[in-house]
């Protein structure tokens, strides 16, 4: 057992010191330390009391050894900030509790400022973007949410609404990862197409050589493109090279003509801008599978109503389009709106919110300062009966409003650069223009630096200017007491409204913590280790799509199959979690009319799979059989269901046997009987489990199979020299473009909910504590003002474990108000919490308990301090006073 | 105070150090002091030549660091007084009528 105060400290203590003082001070030390380690049986009491005073020591000689007095001498004012910061010392609780609590308020708000300033507030790089307008259609018929402009419905629009002054527009699916370059040195880069006079019509200028002309989009024309700023800077070091420099894309040169600003993300993401039509050799190619996002700069006087009522007018009287967009609704949303997406919101309110907590920060920063000038109001007394005049001691009070508020400012603008610089970084990678958020800006830092030193200025001349009007002598006589009135329904509510918030705030924050540990315990329908995902790149070319392409795939399949490591390979249609973006479709059911099917059925999600499918995913066959090899084209046709379709489209009945068809070219009109059911996986989205339909690849081979699921024992096998092996072999039109385990891709859809609830803590935290200050701030005011009256109490023979006690029953009847408030805001807000954080729970019982337990217990250990010094008041020594 | 604290400690014929000196403090003004201001302000009072300091060696170990009030700082406490008493002439009735 060691003898002696904690080594550590004294050995930080020791390289503070001056040497002259070194070894007298820790002598003296451990000799006090040795008297309490007698009287107590608790070791640690002894221990943290020398801890205390290793600080004080090490502050103190610190502050000394800087030589700030001696400095503070040659500056104006510099002797009263050199006296208020050793006054200050001499309370270092007070002191350290305003600058925390100023230091919260301001960095909360420095650090959102910063977030919202970058991404909302920055102007985007277009000429007036509020006149630019994005539309697509929400075609309920067909459950299209996002349903695209084709050629058609675009040129006309572009003719027939006169409210639009330029048209172009975008693949509605934005921008696409593309493997680019030659072959063995590919990269993925983000590309997108682009219709008509795109960047003029947004009047947005390149950094470097040209933008896209109307010009350059023609079937068979010139291939060029424009890279953006990021890439220019990573692939080219921002050299001249890069203009002239080409792109290779599935066998084909473009020409990079021009570099668009940083700024500048739209589709978001994109690298690489081109034209669409030279895509294609000819026009008609092009414009037949042309899926678009209309581009607009509306006409002078135009406005959105006016044209969404156009676009439905053109529609009406188009012979083509009378029919097929019947039932669609345009929708048209301003271009800043589409660039931001649901963050513009988000961030504002999180910035007010950050505003509610800089103002409790500021409140009970007030509450702070008035209670220590409460406790000094008879030194101040003697100094003004000594001679110290009115000026002087506004001087001093300034000198301590100036170092609370310097000191608070700067401990915020480090939590708000310690924020950012650990939090942006885990933002999920879908929010917009994130990637500028950096440090706070001086500007910023300015202006709470300024807000601050006025607001402690403020609170700290405001009691001495109160005391003014009371001559000393009468303070001397005790006249001056109660100059802090004892906290009354005012300050009552505050804190009652601390805790409310705090209780409000931490229960968010349980609940997207257990939304987000739901989401982690889903049992995905499918097993998710061990599986090893490869994306091919299938070139252009094939989307017409060759007879052998099943048979190829299967080959390569049964290639990697022989691996070491491998028990299973088989191709997938769309890879797993990628949210809404697969392939869905509405199947007509047999008996039923083509609108009646789109009317009535929900979408199904198309899965195109080979025989090894179930197998590989470990999905289990719940009725009837899976696909065979012998299910292909000469064959019937056969589809197998999850359980969520057949109770979808069959509820009640037995699904096998039953006949469905799909709207896709080739086979429409034949019906697919349902051979099997499968169990329900959550391919698409953790969220929720949808209607599939999988139908075998050799009965359906009209769309490209891009991903190869190979089911490995560890799930870090080495594949991806294999599969180019495999790919050179059988189908050397494909390149690899990438492997990830599906484990991995967990991380996306798990982003948002694990950001929101980190973003809740980190707020939670800190209103959490500004409550505890809030409480410690009321019941500190309290004792302060009610000293004498305790100590006639404790005369009259109340014992110390009464009087804390009554400053305990008084905390609590607070606290429980405050929980009862927060409990009610947080049942009463069920639903916006819900908009908020859709992965979350409801409010239930065990969070809402585990919630009031945590708040009521921070609340009362805030009360301990203050209710410990009231119960060691001295009565004779209040009673002399009185 | 605290060159007074020096003073009281060595009228009761005790060596003063910064033990004895803050005790001394708390006691006369009846509320607590923080310990390392004292030994800051001593350091202080030494380079400003009212106090002087010597270690002596124990055979415990460590050494104590010793302080006396210099002739400098006897002069100065003596002005000290004299300009208090002469700000509080006059005024003792108004404490004792209160």
């Amino acid at each position: 057992m060691r003898d002696g105060p904690p080594r550590l400290t004294s050995a930080l203590l020791r390289r503070v010191l001056p040497p002259e003082w070194r070894e007298p001070v820790l002598r003296d030390l451990e000799e006090l330390w040795a008297g309490r380690r007698r009287r107590s049986r608790l070791r640690a009491r002894a221990d943290l009391w020398y801890i205390g005073q290793a600080l004080s020591f090490a502050l103190r000689f610190g502050v000394d050894r800087l030589a700030l007095g001696r400095l503070a001498e040659l500056v104006p004012g510099g002797r009263e900030v050199g006296r208020a910061v050793h006054s200050l010392l001499r309370s270092p609780l007070h002191s350290a509790l305003v600058v925390v609590t100023l230091a919260v308020g301001v960095g909360t708000v420095t650090a959102m400022y910063s977030v919202l300033r970058q991404v909302v507030l920055r102007p985007l790089p277009v000429e007036r973007p509020e006149r630019v307008v994005v539309a697509w259609h929400d075609h309920r018929l067909r459950d299209f949410s996002h349903y695209p402009f084709n050629w058609t419905s675009w040129s006309a629009a572009r003719e027939g609404v006169g409210g639009f002054e330029a048209v172009a527009a975008t693949d509605s699916w934005g921008s696409v990862e593309r493997l680019v370059g030659e072959e063995g040195e590919e990269t993925i880069l983000r590309w997108s197409r682009v219709v008509g006079d795109f960047f003029g019509l947004l009047g947005v200028e390149p950094v470097a050589g040209r933008t896209l002309r109307p010009e350059d989009d023609v079937a068979g024309g010139p291939r060029v493109a424009v890279i953006s700023e990021g890439l220019w800077e990573r692939r080219f070091g921002r050299g001249p090279s890069a203009i002239g420099s080409t792109l290779r894309l599935d066998g084909e040169s473009w020409t990079v003509v021009g570099v668009m600003p940083h700024d500048f993300d739209f589709p978001r993401g994109t690298e690489v801008w081109s034209a669409l039509h030279p895509f294609y050799a000819e026009a008609a190619g092009a414009r037949e599978r042309m899926e678009l996002d209309l581009i607009a700069r509306l006409a002078p006087g135009a406005d959105i109503p006016g044209v969404s009522g156009a676009l439905g007018r053109v529609y009406g009287e188009h012979p083509d389009l009378r029919e097929s967009l019947a039932g669609a609704v345009p929708v048209v949303r301003p271009f800043p709106e589409v660039v931001l997406g649901d963050v513009r919101p988000t961030l504002l309110l999180l910035f007010w919110g950050s505003m509610v907590v800089l103002g409790v920060a500021l409140a009970n920063v007030a509450s702070l300062v008035l209670v220590r000038a409460d406790r000094r109001k008879e030194l101040l007394a003697v100094r003004s009966a000594l001679g110290a005049g009115g000026w002087r001691l506004a001087g001093e009070a300034a000198a301590e409003g100036l170092v609370l508020g310097t000191a608070g400012w700067l401990v915020g603008g480090a939590l708000a650069a310690a924020a950012l610089h650990l939090l942006v970084p885990l933002a999920p990678a879908g929010l917009p223009r994130m990637d500028r958020v950096g440090l706070p800006s001086p500007g910023t830092l300015l202006a709470t630096g300024a807000a601050s030193v006025l607001l402690l200025l403020t609170v700290t001349l405001v009691p001495l200017a109160r005391r003014r009007r009371a001559p000393p002598f009468h303070l001397l006589r005790g006249g001056g007491r109660g100059a802090v009135a004892s906290p009354r329904l005012g300050r009552h509510a505050m804190v009652v409204g601390q805790i409310a918030l705090a209780l409000w705030v931490v229960a968010a924050g349980a609940l997207a913590g257990r939304g987000l540990r739901d989401l982690l315990a889903l049992d995905p329908g499918f097993e998710v280790d061990g599986l090893v995902l490869v994306e091919l790149d299938v070139p252009h070319a094939l989307f017409e799509m060759p007879d052998d392409y099943p048979e190829r795939l299967a080959r390569v399949g049964r290639r990697l199959d022989a691996l070491g490591g491998v028990d299973g390979v088989t191709p997938v249609l769309d890879p797993p979690l990628t949210g809404a973006g697969g392939h869905f479709y509405t199947p007509r059911l047999e008996g039923q009319s083509w609108e009646e099917a789109l009317d009535e059925n929900p979408l199904a999600r198309v899965e195109v799979v080979q025989e090894d499918v179930l197998d590989v995913l470990e999905l289990p066959l719940v009725r009837g059989r899976s696909v065979v090899r012998a299910d292909d084209a000469g064959s019937e046709r056969v589809v197998l269901v999850n359980q969520a379709a057949a109770r979808a489209f069959w509820p009640g009945e037995d699904p096998l046997g039953k006949r469905l068809e799909a709207p896709y070219p080739g086979v429409r009109g034949e019906p697919w009987t349902v051979v099997g059911v499968v169990g329900d996986t959550r391919w698409e989205s953790l969220a929720d489990v949808r209607p599939a339909v999988l139908f075998p690849h050799r009965q359906l081979n009209l769309m490209p199979l891009r991903h190869l699921a190979l089911r490995t024992r560890s799930g870090g096998v080495p594949v991806a020299d294999a599969v180019r092996d495999a790919l050179a072999a059988e189908a050397p039109a494909l390149r690899l473009r990438g492997v990830t385990t599906v484990r991995s891709r967990m991380d996306g859809p798990l982003a948002r909910p694990r950001f929101a609830t980190l973003v809740l803590a980190v707020f939670g935290g800190a209103t959490l504590l500004l409550a505890v200050i809030g409480v410690y701030g009321m019941m500190a005011s309290l004792v302060a003002s009610r000293t004498p009256e305790m100590g006639v109490r404790m005369a009259c023979g109340a014992g110390p474990g009464r009087i804390r006690g009554m400053i305990l029953g008084r905390a609590g009847a607070v606290a429980a108000a405050g929980v009862a408030v927060g409990l009610a805001a947080t049942l009463l807000t069920a639903g916006l919490l819900r908009v908020g954080l859709p992965d979350a729970p409801p409010p239930d019982l065990p969070t809402l308990l585990a919630t009031t337990l945590v708040v009521l217990l921070a609340a009362l250990g805030a009360c301990w301090l203050p209710a410990y010094r009231a119960s060691r008041i001295d009565p004779v020594r209040v009673l002399r006073g009185e | 105070m605290v060159l007074l604290a020096v003073l009281q400690v060595s009228r009761q014929g005790e060596d003063a150090y910064g033990v004895p000196v803050v005790d001394e403090l708390e006691r006369r003004s009846g509320r607590s002091v923080a310990r390392a201001s004292v030994y800051v302000t001593l350091r202080r009072m030494e380079e400003k030549g009212l106090v002087r300091s010597w270690l002596e060696e124990e055979a415990s170990g460590r050494p104590r660091r010793f302080v006396e009030v210099t002739p400098r700082g006897m002069e100065l406490l003596g002005e000290g007084r004299r300009t208090l008493l002469t700000m509080w002439e006059g005024l003792e009735p108004l404490l004792e009528g209160s």
